[in-house]
This record gives C-alpha cells, sequence and structure tokens, in this order.
C-alpha cells in the first residue's frame, strides 16, 4: 500500500503562476497525494484559481488561513500541517513547478528502506524559461553546511515523514518573513533524522522579479532583520546542542558585513545599525574591525561612499 | 497561533508591604490570557487582605493557603501552583519582584514560535524603587550545551533564576517540580535535576523582561546565623541529591566544578560553630571525589584561613586559595 503524501502550498497573490504549479502536481506520476492549499489573504485571482483546482479534482482542498494563525507562509504553513492527513509531508511553494516523476522518486526511496526520514532531492534554477543550474545538496555534515549556505534544502527539497515533524513537535517560525524555510529544516535537522540524498533534479525553482533574495539585494529591512534574526537564533542553537561553531561565525561575520553594506549603500541607516549591534554582540570583533564598521556608516550616511572599509 | 495561556506562581510570605507592586505588574500584562496563582505560605501579616482586593477584582487572580501537612517554604507552594496551574505554560514569580508589561507578550511569542523548546530563558534587571528599573549592563547572557549548563549550575555561577525562565507546563510536571526539602537552592536544584535526567531543548533570549528588588532586609538575612546554620544543612540535602543523580563518569567529568563547590562551602558556612553538618559535608565530598594531596592541604589552608580571617593576611590567602580552585572551572568552561 503506497503512503499518502501531503503537499501543503501557502499562497498569497500567486495568480501568475499558480496554474502552472498546480498543474505540474496535478501531473504527478504518483497519484496519491492531497494538495492542501492555504490562502494567506489573497485579493487577486489565485483564490478562484485554486479553488477551480479543488472542483475538478478531489486530491485538492483549498482553505483560508484562520485569524488565530499569524499572517505569513509561517503561519499559513503551520495550519496547512493541521490539516495533513498524509504520512509524508511536503512542502511547495506557489510559484515553483514540480517535475512529472518528483514524487514518484522520492517515495521510490522511502519503500526501499522505511527507517527513512527525509530525502532531499536536488533542484533547477529557472528563470525566463531556461535552466540556469541545479543546486548542490552533497553534505557529510548537513546541519553546519546548511548554515553556511553551501548546500540548499528550500521549501521543497525535503519530503518529511509526517511522523518525524509530529514527534519532534517543530513548526514554522511565524516570527520570520524570510529564510523561516531554512530554520525549519535546521530545527529538524537538529534531532538527527535519517537522510538520503536524490540527485536528479525534480523540481524547478522559479527566479522572479520580486523573489527575497532580490529583495535583500534591494535592502529590504523586514527580510534583513529576518535573516539576522534567524542567524542568530540557530547559532545559539547549534551551541545548545554542543556542535562547534568556530566556521559558522566566521560566515557570518562575512554575510553580515555584506547585509551591513546593502543597508548602507540602500540608506537603510537604522537596520545597518541593528546589523552592526547583533553582530558585535555575538561574534567577537576586533577593534580595527569596529572601527572600520563605524566609519564606514559615517562616510556612507554623508557621501554615500566607503566600500574599501566594507572589503 | 490560538491564544495559549500562561500560569503565573506566586508564593507569599509576609509580603504585604511589596506584593502590590509585584501583582499591579501582571495586572498590566498587555498579553491577556493568564491565571495568577497566589499561594500563602503561613503569613502573619496582613497579606491575605491585600491580595484579596485583587482577588475581588480580577478572577484571573486565584489564591490557596499551603496545608499544614506540607513542608513550609517557597517549594511547597509552587508545587501547589503547578497542581492547580490550568495553563499551558508557567512562570515562577517572586512575591516581591515586577514583570515588564510586555513580558508575557515577549515570552509567548518566543516559546511558540519554537514549540520543540522545553523552555526559554529571559534577562532579569533590577530595581529598587518602581521609578527606577535598571536593566543590568553587566549581564552575561548564557548560551551553552547541556554540559556546559550543568558545569555552571554546579559551581554556583546560576545561568538563570527562579523568574527568567517560561517553562511548559507539561515539561515542569514531568520532572516532578521542585524539591520540597529545600527553602534555599530551589533553582540550581531544579535545574540540575531537569538537566541530569532530561535531554532538555532550551534557548536562551536577551530581552530584560523582569526586574529583581534589591532590598536591604532582605539582603541582610544572609548574615543572620541562624538563617546561614538553615543554607548549610540545606547545601546538604541539595548536594546529596545531586551525587545522587550523578554517575560515576559524570562525577569524574564535573570534578572540577564539584571540588570549587566544596571549597566554597568552606568560605561561605567557615563562621558556624556547629561543625557536624560541616563533618557531614565534607565525608559526602570526600566519598565522592578524588582530591589530589595538593588539594586536601590547600582545603585544610583555606578552612584555617577563614577560621582566623581577622588576622593579617588570611584574606589574601583564602582569595588565592579559592582561586586555584576556580581558575580549573573557568578553563573548562569556555
Amino acid at each position: 500500500m503506497d503512503g499518502l503524501v501531503s503537499i501543503i502550498i501557502a499562497s498569497f497573490n500567486s495568480e501568475m503562476f499558480l496554474e502552472e504549479t498546480l498543474n505540474s502536481i496535478k501531473n504527478q506520476d504518483y497519484i496519491y497525494f492531497e494538495c492542501i492549499i492555504v490562502d494567506d489573504g489573497s485579493w487577486d485571482e489565485s483564490k478562484h484559481i485554486a479553488q477551480e483546482f479543488t472542483i475538478i479534482d478531489d486530491r485538492f482542498s483549498y482553505y483560508e488561513r484562520p485569524l488565530n494563525y499569524d499572517k505569513g507562509s509561517s503561519g499559513s504553513r503551520n495550519f496547512g500541517l493541521t490539516k495533513a492527513t498524509g504520512i509524508y509531508i511536503q512542502f511547495f511553494d506557489s510559484d515553483d513547478i514540480m517535475l512529472h516523476n518528483h514524487l514518484f522518486d522520492k517515495i521510490a526511496v522511502f519503500r526501499e528502506d522505511d527507517s527513512i526520514d527525509l530525502v532531499i532531492n536536488e533542484f533547477s534554477f529557472y528563470e525566463n524559461g531556461k535552466i540556469t543550474h541545479n543546486s548542490n545538496i552533497k553534505s557529510n555534515r548537513p546541519l553546519i553546511d546548511s548554515f553556511l549556505d553551501n548546500i540548499e534544502y528550500h521549501t521543497f527539497g525535503p519530503l518529511w515523514k509526517h511522523s518525524f515533524i509530529k514527534e519532534n513537535n517543530v513548526m514554522f517560525d511565524f516570527e520570520l518573513s524570510n529564510m523561516e524555510d531554512w530554520d525549519f529544516n535546521i530545527r529538524l535537522l537538529l534531532f538527527k533524522p535519517k537522510i538520503v540524498n536524490l540527485n536528479t533534479s525534480t523540481i524547478l525553482y522559479r527566479q522572479s522579479q520580486n523573489s527575497l533574495i532580490k529583495e535583500i539585494a534591494k535592502g529590504n529591512p523586514k527580510e534583513i532583520k529576518s535573516e539576522i534574526t534567524a542567524r542568530l537564533k540557530i547559532l545559539h542553537m547549534f551551541e545548545s546542542e554542543g556542535i562547534d561553531t568556530i566556521d559558522i561565525k566566521k560566515y557570518l561575520k562575512f554575510r553580515f558585513r555584506k547585509l551591513y553594506r546593502i543597508c548602507l549603500e540602500n540608506k537603510e541607516f537604522e537596520m545597518a545599525s541593528f546589523c552592526y549591534v547583533s553582530t558585535s554582540k555575538v561574534l567577537k570583533l576586533t577593534l580595527l574591525e569596529k572601527i572600520k564598521l563605524k566609519v564606514a556608516y559615517y562616510t556612507y550616511k554623508l557621501f554615500n561612499k566607503g566600500y574599501v572599509l566594507l572589503e | 497561533m490560538i491564544k495559549s495561556l500562561i500560569s503565573i506562581i506566586i508564593p507569599v510570605f509576609n509580603r504585604a508591604h511589596l506584593i502590590q507592586e509585584t501583582l499591579n505588574s501582571v495586572l498590566s500584562q498587555t498579553y491577556q490570557n493568564w491565571e495568577c496563582i497566589i499561594i500563602d505560605d503561613g503569613s502573619t501579616d496582613n497579606s491575605k487582605e491585600v491580595v484579596s482586593f485583587y482577588l475581588n477584582q480580577d478572577n484571573r487572580f486565584k489564591f490557596y493557603k499551603r496545608h499544614n501537612t506540607k513542608k513550609k517554604g517557597p517549594s511547597a507552594c509552587r508545587n501547589i501552583g503547578i497542581e492547580k496551574a490550568k495553563g499551558d505554560y508557567v512562570i515562577f514569580l517572586d512575591s516581591d519582584d515586577v514583570l515588564c508589561n510586555t513580558c508575557l507578550e515577549n515570552r509567548i511569542k518566543k516559546i511558540e514560535r519554537n514549540p520543540e523548546l522545553d523552555f526559554v530563558v529571559f534577562s532579569m534587571g533590577h530595581f529598587k524603587t518602581l521609578g527606577n528599573l535598571y536593566v543590568d549592563n553587566g549581564r552575561k547572557v548564557f548560551h551553552g550545551s547541556a554540559n556546559d549548563t550543568i558545569k555552571h549550575f554546579l559551581a554556583h555561577k546560576y545561568p538563570w533564576n527562579t523568574t527568567r525562565p517560561i517553562y511548559k507546563k507539561e515539561f515542569i510536571v514531568s520532572i516532578d517540580g521542585f524539591n520540597e526539602n529545600l527553602i534555599v537552592f530551589t533553582d540550581p536544584e531544579l535545574a540540575l535535576r531537569m538537566l541530569l535526567t532530561k535531554k532538555v531543548k532550551y534557548l536562551t533570549v536577551d530581552i530584560t523582561d523582569c526586574f529583581y528588588r534589591v532590598d536591604e532586609l532582605h539582603e541582610n538575612k544572609y548574615l543572620d546565623i541562624e538563617f546561614r546554620k538553615k543554607m548549610q544543612s540545606n547545601y546538604l540535602v541539595f548536594k546529596t541529591n545531586i551525587f545522587n543523580l550523578l554517575t560515576k563518569k559524570e562525577i569524574l567529568f564535573f570534578s572540577n566544578e564539584l571540588k570549587y563547590a566544596y571549597a566554597k562551602s568552606i568560605k561561605v558556612f567557615n563562621f558556624i560553630e556547629d561543625s557536624n553538618k560541616g563533618k557531614k559535608i565534607k565525608e559526602l565530598f570526600y566519598e565522592n571525589l578524588l582530591f589530589s594531596f595538593k588539594e586536601k592541604i590547600y582545603l585544610n589552608l583555606l578552612k584555617f584561613s577563614m577560621r582566623y580571617r581577622n588576622f593579617k593576611g588570611m584574606y589574601r590567602l583564602s582569595n588565592f586559595l579559592m582561586l586555584s580552585f576556580e581558575s580549573k572551572v573557568i578553563s573548562s568552561i569556555k
């Protein structure tokens, strides 16, 4: 008997690509799934598109996120999780594409060995109808490599055993608007699941104009704050678990300096201060480093220059 | 998320003059879904009248008296509170400390966003009057593994105290609450018991959302010799329990911290004439730990320097001896 997969999608104003996404799910070779679409308060056509699918295919169900769940993809996914009845959980985004063999290939791994908790697939970066490159998921130490961004799981990479998520009581962090999937995956990885990697790409990860990566590059303070919060929280969790954090702290220094520069270049001075304060508390900065960062703040504020100081 | 109920548990003993500020700080919380369980430890002042005012005003306040069959002290009272608590989360508050008005709002957010955690620890400031609440600028924010946390508690360098954590109620129930035989060392005993008997998942968040009252009367209590005697017998009970929980391997692993704790006890309990408890403490430590020849000499010297501490040079000697034990603890704690 093949196990049911619960596909959980948080949707918000996704009319542009939702139909393509849902069609890619409808056309899966593996037919035993339920697709739970949670709408996060959209005002475009995406609601109607989703509802159409529930009429023509009873594996699709549509919900609106109730008020007692926080706004955002975290709250929506957490609610979707309460509606999931499947043995396996596949989170998915409302604009990506599932190739026809995605679920089939992943379930095949579980069929071979039922003690596995997590199957991860590779995915392809998809921009303007073309695949640019594939992700890297290979690692001997997935916890650390996830943090260092050496490997990428995202929302859709993992296919979790539902029982693994339930037993360990992990949910999406509703305070994060960015990297909430990164945070969720790492917190579950801390419970040491048995992992198998699928080394073929079965998902097209759509790169759009307003993707989160681009938002960070524009200096969007909400997304930057979310990244800083997530990274610091996970750093502290690693410390609590006794994981060696030397490489991670080095990477954080580099990453925070980059975020700091992005804030200054985009004139987000308050967020730059926040970035500086969070960094200096946790990562021991040398006096020279502190001076450079502080001076850069003023040179950017007054002259909009100072790249050299932040190399 | 569905609004979860937070139970605030407050044991009270003769704090009529101070508990109003405490209860006001609960009443003024921005997060409304709480219940406040006050347990009277046999007060002889008009604490009950003061509390009645709040009981009549707001039915989220609840009041119980510790029954005569239960041992006197905050531990039994807190355990009664745990029994009566209907909330999903628990915070313990002392009857003279206060919470800042966004305390519950913060805490519920931080613990619900990571539901796999058993508790989350926040920071505490201090105050003398409500007009001046001080955030402790020299505060240490502790982020450490389970072993490091245990080491800190064993060496009496407590990473947190009563009011700083918000616990999941089911977690507190699963460790059987506080040890009712203790009136002091209740928090480190609870912390060590939970860390040694369970796989605990917790996080520390550096937000100062509660304040500890600095009260001269309170501080002077520690100088009173009768109180010190009680402290010493409590210390014996506390350490006996801990040694019972530790395996031989763990005792070896934590030996630096345990030896330092013994040295500290010599320092603190030195001027008590009743050497019976002192002897028992010595027996307990010597039975479980292997002291080197040098360490034994240092400990005897420490006793000597504390007994004749009024003589010239003895203070410096005792400091030097304590430091020799403390430096081993500091180096094993990152």
